[in-house]
């Protein structure tokens, strides 16, 4: 089924309003996208770390880290119908499902990791379409001051391998993330390949790779603000009882503030 | 019954709005939560002790929360509509309390067993401890000294024996009374829920002055004041009409961007059907 009037969503099933907040700060760079995963909040904070860098891993919101999503009645379609979002610093808030990470991969030695027997997201997939997803990486371990790059090969849309662009992680700083481009025409992401380290060898550092979903995105303005956005903004995105939802923080400045969300749930 | 389709959310039983207003601010740190339950108003004043060491569930009824209509046998009710206002810049939180225990003395090094507190499953919508939020909010003013509030609970799967501290670690050394401040949940075992509140442990150093209850609250819903005196208004479409309860101690938080509380001005519209 799906929620396909007015009446169907005002009669749909809803969870609870489900809090996504975090009540530590971390320091950040400013205007580049941080994670604020293993931070404590409600939920409780989860892990940096993967802990799988052979074939990859699906999350889903019974990991650490991910709000508990209400499991859907039969047959059911989830949606986000509104975000009720803020932050304490001016940035920009991001809301993804998480759906593969692989790592850490360690930069302290050049190599290709090759993965097999990936798991396949495509339940997280609404119309089984994999255009528009991203691959991002995160540090799990801060880099040290060297040109290291890494490197992404991924199996497009149509099925077809190729490499992203290389990132320099030089000095990157933990939890800080970056956007993986396409090759070009490239429209999705079915599967990764493989990570390549080049360039130079880190003395330290690790990252983790992850396809993400983005399902809403705002601005918040001033210190302390905040965004409201019903259906009419979010356009109600489909989500899954199992979705891993997951925010990316890009603040103005130096602190990744405590941002809070409320996000209600309907399915039908 | 509930509403479900649009004819009933149009015909919906609309109660008189609740009016939550604090006409008197007072001073704060930027950017840290306070209540200000304690203060004249409408409705009027309540206490930040929760007047009992083993635990109570609030209601609305209990002096300082609003006074929330009965409902129709039957009916189930939901927040349809908030119109919210500050004469400063803050972010507004609004929460079912659905239980505090306290005041605790931080005057003496102990643990409080609660024993047997009472149940709140009755005030969770789906009967789902997910999600739910704990703080501690102090209702004497705390002295200089390093002392901290670890608490024990049993989480979402009924697994006891988890443990909370102040987020962040520290201690409430120097709080103010009306402050509150955030409980991590034990990510160990999952941090995702609690059942129930099991023991309130004062440790480090024995303050000269000071007490503290523990509060543990179901989010509503929230909103951002970005200009002092602007009102602002989110339908039941931003609110998504989350269910209460003709019982709940619907508790708002003030988070100020500078230091002071400024008035607070909030009508809730509920509906029932």
């Amino acid at each position: 089924m799906a929620i396909g009037n007015l009446s169907g969503l005002i009669g749909a099933v809803h969870q609870p309003p489900m809090t996504l907040n975090k009540v530590a700060s971390i320091t950040t760079v400013a205007a580049q996208p941080f994670s604020v995963f293993d931070q404590i909040g409600t939920p409780g904070s989860g892990s940096l770390v993967v802990g799988n860098t052979t074939t990859g891993l699906v999350p889903t919101d019974a990991d650490a880290g991910f709000p508990s999503i209400d499991t859907f009645g039969g047959g059911n379609t989830g949606y986000i119908q509104s975000i009720l979002a803020g932050n304490t610093v001016a940035c920009r808030l991001e809301l993804f499902d998480l759906l593969y990470w692989v790592g850490s991969i360690p930069l302290n030695a050049l190599a290709t990791t090759t993965l097999s027997s990936q798991p396949s997201y495509d339940a997280r997939l609404p119309g089984g379409s994999y255009n528009g997803l991203q691959i991002r990486l995160m540090i799990a371990a801060a880099v040290s001051a060297t040109a290291t790059t890494v490197t992404v090969n991924y199996r497009n849309e149509l099925d077809v391998d190729q490499n992203t662009n290389a990132i320099n992680v030089n000095g990157f700083t933990q939890r800080r993330m970056a956007t993986f481009g396409l090759a070009a025409g490239a429209k999705g992401v079915k599967r990764i390949n493989s990570i390549t380290i080049g360039g130079t060898v880190a003395t330290t550092g690790s990252v983790a790779i992850y396809v993400m979903r983005q399902l809403w995105q705002c601005r918040i303005s001033a210190i302390n603000g905040g965004q409201n956005d019903g259906p009419a903004t979010t356009a109600m995105p489909i989500i899954y009882d199992t979705s891993a939802l997951f925010p990316v923080v890009t603040p103005d400045s130096t602190a990744s503030g405590l941002p809070s969300f409320l996000i209600n749930i309907p399915n039908g | 019954m509930a509403i479900t389709t649009y004819e009933q959310w149009k015909d919906a039983k609309r109660h008189p709005p609740l009016i939550y207003h604090k006409p008197s601010a007072f001073t704060t740190l930027a950017g840290v939560p306070y209540t200000m339950i304690a203060r004249a108003g409408d409705p009027a004043a309540g206490t930040v002790s929760a007047g009992n060491t083993g635990g109570i569930v609030p209601t609305d009824a209990t002096a300082g929360f609003p006074t929330i209509h009965p409902f129709g046998a039957g009916n189930t009710g939901y927040l349809e509509s908030i119109t919210f206002s500050s004469s400063v810049a803050c972010q507004l939180v609004l929460y079912d309390l659905i239980f505090r225990a306290g005041g605790y003395n931080l005057t003496t090094l102990t643990t409080f067993n609660l024993g047997s507190p009472p149940s709140y499953l009755s005030r969770l919508p789906n009967g789902s401890y997910k999600g739910l939020e704990v703080f501690g909010a102090i209702s004497n003013n705390v002295s200089a000294e390093n002392v901290s509030v670890p608490i024990s609970y049993t989480d979402e799967n009924a697994v006891s024996g988890n443990s909370a501290v102040i987020a962040g670690g520290g201690s409430v050394a120097n709080f103010t009374s009306t402050r509150m401040f955030p409980y991590q949940l034990n990510a160990n075992f999952d941090g995702k829920g609690i059942s129930e509140l099991d023991s309130v442990t004062i440790a480090g150093t024995a303050a000269t002055t000071g007490q503290v209850n523990i509060y543990i609250m179901r989010r509503l819903w929230q909103g951002s004041i970005e200009i002092p005196g602007e009102v602002y208004h989110d339908s039941f479409d931003v609110s998504a009409m989350p269910i209460i309860y003709d019982t709940s101690a619907l508790f708002p938080v003030v988070i100020p961007n500078g230091t002071s509380t400024g008035v607070p001005h909030i009508t809730m519209q509920i509906a029932e059907g």
